[in-house]
């Protein structure tokens, strides 16, 4: 059975930025620090209306922020 | 502790007092043998402004969680439902058998069995919203 994955480089494109913290992000795109805290750690997969708000704080697309990555199906 | 812990932890402290209140309303009825339209009445009276305070507050109160905390909150809410409806399962059914099938129960055994599962599934929803925050935090140190 193939597991699904997002990959993410929020944490790069914070320190990419003026060094921004988590708060800082948590604020502009409208959560809270744990949501992205989560979010890097690849713990939690935000919605498409949460992935568009970070892009958009970075002046990026979505694909450039968040990755989707499908594992290669275990052999039977 | 963030919006979502503390309504956590002041739930429980509501529902405690809360079903302390009904238990000694219960236990009122018992010692005064209530019966009949008038404590009907009342209760159904009671019990509906109390439904409806409660389910505003919860409307209300996904407002100010972010969607993560929403989705906790959430499947949180579905544990302690589960939790509910199988005490009361177990619970009818242990007094069902203990009891025998033809026997007959003190009048306060439902409200009890009501008000303990309320009681329990309100501390099911709680810890499963802190449980869920601690071992976070834990993972972030």
């Amino acid at each position: 059975m193939s597991s699904n994955r997002i990959r993410n480089q929020i944490r790069r494109l914070r320190f990419d930025n003026g060094q921004m913290t988590q708060q800082q992000l948590a604020d502009k795109a409208g959560v809270t620090r744990q949501t992205i805290i989560a979010i890097e750690a690849g713990k939690y997969a935000p919605s498409l209306t949460l992935a568009f708000r970070i892009s958009r704080t970075f002046g990026l697309k979505v694909e450039d922020v968040f990755q989707y990555e499908m594992d290669q199906p275990s052999s039977e | 502790m963030n919006l979502l812990q503390k309504r956590a932890w002041i739930d429980l402290v509501k529902t405690t007092v809360a079903t302390m209140i009904a238990g000694a309303g219960v236990g009122l009825a018992v010692n005064f043998n209530a019966k009949g339209i008038v404590p009907i009445m009342a209760f159904v009276i009671g019990a509906s402004i109390a439904g409806l305070v409660s389910c505003l507050r919860s409307i209300r109160g996904q407002a100010g969680l972010d969607e993560r905390e929403r989705k906790i909150a959430v499947k949180a809410f579905i544990i302690s439902t589960h939790i509910f409806v199988l005490f009361l399962c177990f619970g009818s059914f242990t007094i069902f058998f203990l009891s025998g099938a033809r026997s007959y129960i003190p009048g306060y055994t439902l409200p009890v069995l009501l008000l303990t599962g309320i009681f329990i599934s309100q501390i099911a929803q709680s810890a499963v919203i802190l449980i869920q925050f601690a071992r976070e935090q834990a993972d972030e140190q």
